[in-house]
């Protein structure tokens, strides 16, 4: 990666993970440039936590590498540039919030404890509470505090909306995102939804089955992507087989869409633009075999 | 990190010394009150019994008064070090896993063997300090006790007295922390610290203690080898060592065998018994009390061998494995 590393948040090369029950990533390459704010998308079990346990330096990688802020994540603790919100939001049950941001000071030598006791403050949380005793919606802002508390370049959630109610979605979200405008950091958000994301991220990595379908600005990727409708033709589609992503037939219609510029040469068919979820959509369930075997009925969305 | 493993632990701690305090007074309450006792019975510094003031009398007297206590003591002292081991060490990584706090703390500025010895030496240091302490002062006030006790040679006087206390529970907060640190489950690491620490401190005390240092050996007639065990002073082998062997010899001086199996009942004593066998002479080979520290110091260097080797092992696993 070299001489990117000045704009480059994070950086994969051929990065591998394996488990004793097999691969849970593979070949995967990627950048993220700096003051992206992009959704890693995958099924569960995609692959989404491993890429991020292998950033923080809590895995360490089978094969290939990773790069956070161009440097190479290790046993020394995370960088201090980046910070990450584990997905079941872990904090010490028994501390109270202020312990736990006394915590946060503790364990890093960079650290904005006024920024981190603002930001409970805003989430209206009781700082005298025991972290045991807070609703979903509060750890989670409480736990967003103290990744936010080491005024990190890069911030890093996994799934942070996933067991919250749909007013406590909205309003993490919206306290990540008004953080996000303030400091221009770069943020990489997993989801296996992807409605929680659209609207928001402006840069897409796309994992299934532990490797990298998409990744991208998601102005590009769009750009570079249509989905082609018509009639359904008993000759098939006709179109390059390496174009085409995803055919889905309803009834006497074909829906297809199809990359790279291969539809230049068509005639016959609707050229639209896809949306982020139609895209994103479509290359998940090319990427899921079972899913893509099914009858075009079901395949209906 | 400090004061975060301070804030994780402090109960924990705080609940430990409290305990060994409280055992540290009744041993400070009977060493005063056995004292005492001894002063107004006129049996001050008695061990043995002989013909002068320490009579059978007076010393059985004594005895029956502190028997209970004498039996019952090392119990509890037996099972400090493993419990307050366990509970120091047993939760302190397999909680952390089992909550999956370790990936808070592992994902802040903080490294790895800086947040693994920091909550070692937090939930350690204070135990260990607690339980030399105590090990000491049992020593200190059983010592008037020893004729009850028949010294701190044998089992469970010398497991429960000096420096091997510190020892036993530096092994079983090693044992702990390592398993909950690779199996990442606090009962099965806990289950594991007294399955470990059994299984070392009985195998070290039959098969590694005997041979620390050279027994003392003594000989002597039928008569004196078969008062070995009372408490008269006249034995070969004092009240208060540890005898590990014994051998006999014939009047020329060979050694031959003793076969217990054939004494009868027409006997009547175990010497004419020896006699018959035409056995004259008795060796008695015995660790005497003067040995004690020298077998402290062996015993606890092995435990802290054990023990830093496994730690290592948590370290190096800590190092490498997945988190």
């Amino acid at each position: 990666m070299g001489t990117d590393t000045g704009h480059v948040a994070l950086a994969a090369r051929d990065l591998g993970k394996r488990y004793r029950r097999g691969w849970a990533l593979r070949n995967c390459t990627f950048e993220l440039p700096l003051g992206r704010v992009s959704a890693l998308v995958g099924p569960n079990g995609a692959g989404k936590s491993t890429l991020m346990a292998l950033s923080t330096g809590l895995l360490r990688p089978s094969e290939g590498a990773v790069e956070v802020l161009g440097n190479t994540p290790g046993t020394g603790g995370t960088d201090s540039k980046l910070a990450f919100l584990a997905q079941d939001k872990p904090l010490y049950r028994r501390f109270t919030v202020d312990e736990m941001l006394h915590a946060g000071r503790a364990l890093n030598p960079r650290w904005d404890h006024a920024y981190a006791h603002r930001l409970v403050q805003d989430a209206g949380v009781n700082p005298a509470a025991r972290i045991s005793t807070l609703s979903g919606g509060q750890r989670t802002r409480v736990a967003l505090a103290l990744a936010l508390g080491r005024r990190p370049q890069l911030l890093m959630l996994d799934e942070p909306l996933a067991d919250l109610d749909p007013l406590a979605r909205e309003e993490v979200m919206q306290a990540v995102m008004a953080e996000v405008a303030e400091t221009g950091m770069t943020v990489l958000l997993s989801s296996h939804v992807l409605a929680d994301m659209e609207g928001v991220c402006d840069h897409l990595i796309l994992l299934a089955g532990g490797r990298v379908h998409l990744a991208g600005d998601v102005e590009d990727l769009l750009a570079n992507h249509r989905l082609l409708i018509g009639p359904r033709r008993a000759e098939g589609h006709g179109l390059p087989a390496g174009a085409v992503i995803e055919a889905r037939a309803t009834g006497r219609q074909e829906t297809l869409l199809v990359r790279n510029g291969g539809w230049t040469a068509t005639t016959g068919w609707e050229q639209l633009e896809p949306t982020l979820e139609e895209l994103a959509m479509a290359y998940l369930r090319s990427a899921s075999p079972s899913r893509s075997s099914r009858s075009p009925e079901v395949a209906v969305a | 990190m400090t004061w975060i493993a301070w804030r994780q632990q402090r109960m924990q701690v705080l609940l430990s010394i409290a305990l060994i305090a409280v055992v540290t007074g009744v041993l400070v309450y009977f060493r005063f009150d056995a004292v005492t006792y001894m002063a107004d019975h006129g049996i001050s510094g008695c061990v043995d019994i002989d013909d002068g003031r320490c009579s059978t009398s007076a010393m059985d007297a004594f005895a029956g008064r502190y028997k209970s206590y004498v039996a019952v003591l090392p119990l509890v002292l037996l099972c400090l070090p493993v419990l307050l081991g366990m509970f120091a060490g047993a939760p302190l990584f397999a909680r952390e896993f089992e909550q999956g706090t370790h990936i808070f703390a592992l994902t802040q500025s903080v490294g790895r063997i800086r947040w693994w010895s920091t909550k070692l030496l937090i939930a350690a240091v204070p135990v260990l300090a607690g339980t030399a302490l105590l090990g000491l002062v049992a020593t200190w006030s059983l010592r008037p006790l020893s004729f009850v006790a028949h010294g701190r040679m044998t089992t469970p006087g010398f497991e429960t007295q000096g420096i091997v206390v510190t020892a036993y529970t530096l092994l079983a907060i090693a044992v702990g922390a390592t398993a909950g640190l690779l199996w990442r489950n606090t009962v099965a690491a806990m289950a594991l610290t007294i399955a470990c620490y059994l299984l070392l401190l009985i195998g070290v005390a039959a098969v590694a203690r005997p041979n620390y240092t050279d027994p003392v050996e003594r000989r002597g007639t039928v008569a004196e080898g078969n008062a070995i065990g009372s408490q008269s002073g006249r034995s070969l082998v004092p009240d208060d060592a540890w005898r590990v062997g014994s051998a006999y010899y014939n009047a020329a001086g060979t050694a031959v065998d003793f076969d217990p199996s054939s004494c009868k009942s027409t006997d009547g004593t175990i010497e004419t018994c020896l006699s018959r066998q035409q056995i004259a002479t008795i060796s008695a080979s015995f660790h005497p009390d003067g040995q004690f520290w020298r077998l402290q110091l062996t015993e606890s260097l092995i435990f802290l061998v054990a023990a830093t080797a496994l730690l290592t092992l948590g370290a190096w696993a800590l190092l490498k494995r997945l988190l």
